[in-house]
């Protein structure tokens, strides 16, 4: 910022505060990998719901859906900020990085909420609308600002932001709450604590650093892997309630069996480690782990694809015409 | 930033060149408040303000196309359901 003068005696500042962030900068605060996820979930609810949507409708009600999701991750991330910056994994951020400043993520976030919101009520209907600033609120609010720095149970709790997105395309789709809609909500919060405790035990000094209570480092790593394991085992076992009830069939079920399978194997294998006890991994790549960490990460690179093929497969069975009832069990 | 000068503006203003008066004269138009202070954006800084006006309007192109687009549908919708009693 070189300071200029004119004949005048007119100073010219050049520089000043103005920002040289890019919209990809303004993207990455929306966390698109998050909302991938969340736009994938949500697709797999609105297409096996017993309704069928206007196709345009339902395109539309799935980006309002997405840009929701977006805003609330750019809310977490104005509030997150101290501690990305402490963070390894989040460090390069873009306000850590200095490029977007919090109150511009700010300003993104409640404008695309509020818009997201609306457009969602005049796509589909107002409970899904309702839903979707539910969940916005739950993310930023309830689990940001309050659950997440201040107790081991945050991503438990807090997991409930990330289970609406299915719940909210069958929402969208039917216009009320069914027990099927309920499975699948239920499915994302049961994943989400070995998911994210995976995690957290190969980027457990990331954690401590920024004084984050994560399972690893508020109840040590032997705790968090017995975790990880009850929670996978209570998760295999849900995952095929969608069976019983008829939503999800012989495709869905195999895929559950066989998915689940493994997960517990991965689970188990975490378990007998000593993932956590090595501190974290120097990089701050999200893959990065130590020897004995492997497990960790292992599992948590396999959740997100467990997840992933289930919701495949009920999308596959109820959007392409795949369904096959498993004989002698569902509607 | 905070390089506001200790003469007087209307100092400036008299040893001013005809181009910088304008520049003055635009800025006291608009901001009313003489600080005498300006930004003189850096190329880079001028880049990325384009690419975010074009993101931002984009942005705002979509959003009225979807609202079109959505009542479109909707009344559509209401006259089906209204001719089919």
């Amino acid at each position: 910022m070189a300071d200029t003068s004119t004949n005048s005696g007119v100073h010219r500042t050049e520089g000043g505060a103005v920002s040289t962030a890019s919209p990809r900068d303004y993207f990455d605060l929306m966390k698109p990998r998050v909302m991938t996820l969340v736009v994938f979930t949500a697709c797999a609810g609105l297409v096996a719901a017993p309704v069928d949507m206007d196709p345009v409708l339902a395109a539309i009600a799935i980006l309002s859906l997405a840009v929701g999701a977006g805003a609330a991750g750019a809310l977490n991330m104005a509030y997150d900020a101290d501690i990305d910056a402490i963070m390894q994994r989040t460090r390069k951020r873009p306000i850590p990085r200095g490029v977007v400043s919090k109150a511009d993520a700010y300003g993104l976030g409640i404008i695309a909420s509020i818009l997201s919101v609306m457009m969602m009520a005049m796509a589909s209907n107002y409970l899904a609308a309702g839903l979707l600033a539910f969940s916005i609120f739950f993310y930023s609010v309830v689990y940001s600002m309050y659950l997440k720095r201040s107790t081991p149970q945050n991503i438990v709790i807090g997991g409930a932001a990330g289970a609406f997105p299915p719940m909210i395309g069958w929402v969208a789709a039917t216009g009320h709450i069914s027990l099927d809609a309920f499975i699948l909500f239920m499915i994302i919060l049961l994943w989400t604590p070995p998911h994210t405790w995976a995690l957290a035990l190969y980027k457990c000094g990331d954690y401590a650093a920024a004084g984050i209570p994560m399972m690893p480092v508020a109840k040590g790593p032997k705790s968090t892997r017995l975790q990880i394991l009850l929670y996978s085992i209570v998760l295999v076992i849900f995952a095929g309630a969608p069976v019983l009830t008829g939503l999800g069939g012989m495709a869905y079920a195999l895929t559950s069996l066989g998915g689940g399978a493994l997960f517990l194997l991965l689970a188990w294998r975490v378990f007998n480690s000593r993932a956590g006890e090595a501190g974290s991994a120097e990089e701050g790549a999200l893959y990065a782990v130590r020897a004995g960490d492997k497990a960790a990460r292992d599992l948590f690179a396999y959740s997100i694809g467990y997840l992933t093929v289930l919701f495949a497969a009920l999308i596959i069975e109820h959007g392409f015409g795949a369904y096959m009832a498993v004989p002698g069990v569902g509607g | 930033m905070s390089d506001i000068k200790d003469e007087s503006l209307e100092e400036d203003v008299r040893e001013a060149t005809p181009l910088e008066r304008a520049e003055i004269s635009a800025f006291l138009s608009r901001e009313g408040i003489p600080t005498g202070e300006f930004v003189a954006l850096t190329p880079e800084q001028i880049a990325a303000r384009k690419r975010r006006n074009i993101a931002i309007g984009f942005s705002l192109l979509a959003f009225c196309v979807l609202v079109f687009v959505v009542t479109v549908i909707r009344i559509g919708q209401n006259f089906a359901e209204a001719a089919a009693g």
